[in-house]
């Protein structure tokens, strides 16, 4: 039986308390299914073991977790080939929705309507609470892509949601 | 900056405003109004996103690794009222608990944490709460500050509420394994306040010992 010290089995331990939800969470809103989501977090977790190195101070750390996580939900749809709908255009599925007076999407559904590729940087801002420029190191793309694609969803988002009193504009203002 | 360049960097990023955004804020009352509109609707994304996890979760992926044996869970004391100031001993004050003291020091190193305002939704408080076997017996304030850190060598919710009686810091450490009994500890001119919760323990810090208490008997094991 390996033995592993306990400060750094005490750390992972304090560490899969801490995240286990938010991951949850995260792989949640990636594949919509809360089983898929939780055998992915175990997942996460078991290769976040594997690589353990206890000086990734608690920031970098969160952002390595949901790193993992993105790439074994990204992993398995590779390998179970899983039906997915194809990746709509952001533009056509807000000028579907926003054209229809009839549509008054709640946050859920709206973004689930949002393309993968702007959904998912803005989960790991908002529940992830990365940075762009650590969401940009995760993606391989750079902060100024990541900026434009977290712009582009929360744009997308209001003008699917409508005209509702949390995303209508305020009257007559001056730009500058 | 003009108000194009700041509505394009507040859009990315509503919650974390740079230098030249707040400044631009302060200056332009329809481009003040369009930031808190962003963080409202953050909120709203923020709270939509809080789906419930599966009970137990971590347990099971510690259990999963080797890192924890399988155990019944103690049913919880669910009938106690938690910690009314009048239902328990008169704190004894201490200037020896090493929580407490590591609860003052970092709220001491944080004071960025009481000039930041996150768009925090009215049901977080509630819901982060709820996860500790607690409940809020009424509406204590508003929570401007929201982040996790390490604390103690565990890792702890740290949330700023905004009361009546001025800013209480509160550390939520959900998975606390020590048993903790009330402690209060007065250092550097705050007061930390540590209590049990149904699960794991809460600390609260705050300038005053009433501050801290105004919020401690708002709070019910559930």
């Amino acid at each position: 039986m390996v033995m592993f010290a306990p400060s750094r089995r005490a750390r992972f331990e304090t560490v899969v308390r801490a995240y286990a939800n938010d991951v949850f969470r995260y792989l949640y809103w990636l594949c919509r299914d809360r089983n898929l989501a939780e055998d992915l977090s175990q997942e996460t977790f078991a290769r976040a073991w594997a690589a353990w190195e206890d000086q990734r101070d608690e920031k970098a750390l969160k952002a390595w977790l949901f790193t993992i996580a993105r790439n074994e939900h990204a992993r398995t749809y590779e390998r179970k080939r899983i039906d997915m709908e194809p990746e709509a255009d952001l533009d056509q599925i807000v000028s579907r929705t926003a054209t229809d007076p009839a549509v008054g999407l709640d946050v859920r559904r709206a973004l689930a309507m949002l393309p993968e590729t702007y959904r998912e940087p803005l989960l790991l801002q908002v529940l992830g609470g990365l940075s762009s420029a650590e969401i940009a190191a995760s993606h391989e793309s750079t902060e100024e892509a990541v900026n434009m694609r977290l712009s582009r969803a929360r744009r997308a988002l209001r003008d699917m949601l409508g005209d509702s009193p949390l995303t209508r504009a305020p009257r007559k203002e001056v730009l500058r | 900056m003009n108000c194009i360049d700041f509505r394009r960097l507040v859009l990315a990023n509503p919650r974390q405003p740079g230098a030249m955004e707040r400044a631009h804020a302060e200056e332009c009352a329809a481009c003040r109004q369009y930031l808190e509109k962003q963080r409202e609707f953050d909120a709203e994304l923020f709270g939509a996103l809080q789906v419930p996890p599966p009970d137990g979760l971590a347990d099971r992926i510690l259990v999963a690794r080797g890192l924890r044996t399988r155990r019944w869970v103690m049913p919880m004391a669910a009938a106690l009222v938690m910690t009314v100031g009048v239902a328990m001993v008169w704190p004894r004050l201490s200037a020896g608990d090493p929580l407490g003291r590591e609860a003052i020091a970092h709220v001491a190193h944080e004071p960025q944490a009481f000039t930041t305002s996150h768009a925090v939704p009215g049901n977080f408080l509630p819901a982060v709460m709820a996860e500790q076997g607690v409940s809020v017996a009424k509406a204590i304030g508003q929570v401007t500050y929201a982040t996790v850190c390490p604390l103690a060598g565990k890792v702890a919710r740290h949330l700023v509420v905004r009361t009546a009686a001025g800013p209480v810091t509160l550390f939520l450490f959900a998975e606390d394994p020590n048993p903790r009994t009330r402690t209060v500890t007065e250092r550097d001119g705050m007061t930390a306040i540590t209590i049990p919760a149904a699960k794991g323990s809460i600390t609260l810090v705050a300038a005053s010992i009433e501050a801290a208490m105004a919020i401690e008997k708002s709070l019910r094991k559930v």
